[in-house]
């Protein structure tokens, strides 16, 4: 029995006129006061919390509010809608279709003939497609240096580094001509952030015939590596970002503006950068490259004979040993 | 115990996060706080400082902050923010140097004292070309500049700098789900007990989002006042109203159920929070560089 403690009870009502009392003062849900105050007592003796007396009043209302809930279990739960479920899943299942679930293959519509001889076929092709292997060597690997990363305070949390391990995989399957790739990193944008892949292809394009003076062919200089972009690993498609000019870098370098996370935006702000966002983002990768890749000396050395189109080709010292009292 | 110490991809290493582990059960033990977590780390050019963040919520927020410079292994308590830091603090916008005892000379205060003295050679020169009229005029100046009680120098220390720069980031940056807080009956702040967590939607709204802060603006404020049980909610400022426009963003991961809040003012502050949790975890790794120029960047 929970026993009511009233200090100005009159002394002519006992306990069970005033039980009988409070309990007739019922509101639309059956609730009256008394066992309003039996449900604050019960919860305050179950919980313990430290300062109930200074709760009081917090408490009262959410045993008022759980009434409404009515739901008996201890354990929380999360309300989502139908359309909110079914964004959810689509969304788990394509990052489950990139770690490699196989995708479910949608039921046949009853068609004619010809229609249905073409289905098959298109189905076959995209089966070969998924059994084909790749050359893992070829894909940019993060697992091997995240140790190496998060000693330099760069964390990138292992789920993550393993959508991106899939995500690389999936470019390699996606570009063909890469020869090998290398995480570049990745900038932070307002709305999403860009990841990004440098590659070596193994042909590179022509370059066009007219192009006007001081601009790099495809594969020397400044364009020697080609650069990938995604902005949502988990489901995301790759793009490829085109070879930068000198303008461009130019005139990058008197922009003061956010990324915003949508390579099709206009560049706003006091310059007039007539390009989108794709350009900037590459002309700054291209800015950023050249003056922080750093290697250590003598690692790389000039080939022994000299490439007279070539004059920056440079090979891996093959002699090149770490410094054995860890100097630099 | 778990600390989180990893945001906007930047994070401690395996030493660190051991170090700062430690230290920080030994701040608990020595210091009556409620709560402690790891704050974060602002960049310098010699040494990084990792910062911890010890909070008391009565009637108002107070912190308390220690800083290490040696990898989290020794943290000492960071000095108190005074008023006349806000003045030079607002005008610096280099990097930290690492070196606690790092004195910024102020800009100002060099060149007017030069100044003067080229102030006095031209009086002088004008004096011997002109004669007598300008002599009055200086006497004048000279006698007003007198009566001026002499103004205290303050020398501005990276410490005092750093402390500064703290306290600015959690003023502006630091926030709370909605009914994640309550007040009670005397007006004492206290975590909410039964907070289930924000569902999916309200998770992906901005206004869902309060600071954490004493309230300043007067709406919440009058709500602070007249609180009873009944509108407890609505006693912090929320964030949406915060200038410039824009400042605050959000962005979320699998399909909305785990979600950043950033504010573009300070790049490098991140808030994390996953739908249904009634855990959130915030911290800043970054330059203590405020983005003044927001207001053109976007």
């Amino acid at each position: 029995h929970i026993v009511l403690y009233n200090h100005r009870l009159p002394s002519n009502m006992e306990f069970e006129q005033a039980k009988s009392f409070l309990s007739q003062h019922v509101d639309d849900n059956g609730t009256s006061i008394y066992s309003h105050m039996a449900a604050i007592s019960r919860k305050i003796v179950e919980e313990k919390p430290e300062n109930a007396y200074e709760l009081f009043e917090n408490l009262s209302l959410q045993v008022k509010q759980s009434k409404l809930n009515m739901t008996n279990d201890d354990i929380p739960r999360i309300n989502i809608n139908e359309q909110e479920k079914q964004e959810i899943q689509t969304n788990m299942q394509s990052i489950l279709v990139s770690c490699g679930r196989k995708p479910e293959k949608k039921p046949k519509e009853p068609k004619g003939d010809d229609e249905e001889d073409a289905e098959q076929e298109e189905e076959e092709e995209e089966n070969e497609a998924e059994q084909e292997p790749i050359d893992v060597t070829k894909s940019a690997n993060i697992l091997e240096y995240q140790q190496l990363l998060q000693y330099a305070g760069i964390c990138i949390d292992y789920e993550e580094s393993y959508l991106l391990q899939n995500a690389f995989t999936r470019l390699i399957r996606k570009f063909g001509e890469i020869e090998n790739s290398r995480f570049w990193g990745k900038i932070q944008a307002i709305n999403n952030d860009y990841w990004i892949v440098e590659a070596k292809l193994s042909e590179y394009p022509e370059a066009a015939e007219d192009k006007p003076p001081k601009v790099e062919e495809p594969g020397k200089g400044i364009n020697e590596f080609v650069y990938f972009v995604i902005t949502n690993i988990e489901n995301g498609e790759w793009i490829k970002l085109n070879d930068v000019t000198p303008e461009q870098v130019k005139k990058s370098r008197q922009v003061y503006r956010l990324f915003t996370g949508d390579l099709t935006a206009k560049v706003g702000g006091q310059t007039h950068f007539e390009w989108t966002e794709t350009e900037l983002l590459r002309a700054q990768i291209a800015r950023i490259s050249s003056s922080t890749i750093l290697s250590p000396a003598d690692y790389y050395q000039k080939p022994e004979e000299e490439d007279e189109e070539n004059p920056f080709i440079i090979e891996l010292n093959e002699e090149f040993a770490p410094n054995e009292d860890g100097g630099i | 115990m778990e600390i989180t110490t990893a945001f906007n991809n930047r994070g401690l290493n395996l030493q660190e996060q051991c170090t700062v582990k430690s230290s920080l059960i030994e701040i608990k033990l020595n210091e009556n706080f409620k709560s402690t977590r790891f704050w974060g780390k602002i960049f310098g050019i010699e040494n990084d400082y990792l910062i911890i963040e010890a909070t008391s919520m009565n009637h108002q927020i107070q912190h308390k902050y220690f800083f290490s410079i040696d990898g989290g292994l020794n943290f000492a308590q960071l000095p108190i923010v005074e008023p006349w830091m806000n003045a030079k603090c607002n005008k610096i916008a280099a990097m930290f140097t690492g070196i606690t005892s790092y004195v910024y000379e102020d800009e100002e205060l060099k060149d007017k004292s030069e100044n003067e003295d080229d102030e006095n050679e031209d009086d002088e020169n004008e004096e011997e070309a002109n004669g007598g009229n300008e002599d009055e005029q200086d006497q004048e100046k000279k006698d007003s500049e007198n009566d001026e009680p002499p103004k205290i120098e303050y020398k501005l220390r990276e410490l005092a700098r750093i402390a500064w720069t703290i306290s600015s980031i959690n003023d502006e940056c630091c926030i709370v789900p909605k009914d994640s807080l309550v007040l009670t009956s005397s007006k004492i702040m206290q975590k909410n007990r039964n907070f289930t967590g924000l569902n999916r939607n309200d998770a992906n709204k901005l206004d869902s989002y309060l600071h954490f802060r004493t309230p300043r603006d007067p709406y919440s404020v009058s709500k602070y006042r007249k609180a009873t049980a009944m509108n407890d909610t609505e006693f912090l400022d929320p964030i949406t109203n915060d200038l410039p426009k824009g400042c605050w963003r959000l962005q979320s991961k699998s399909a909305g159920l785990e979600v950043n809040v950033k504010n573009l003012l300070w790049p490098g502050f991140e808030f994390k929070y996953c739908v249904g949790d009634s855990q959130y975890v915030q911290g800043y790794f970054g330059n203590g560089i405020r983005q003044n120029d927001l207001v053109f960047m976007i």
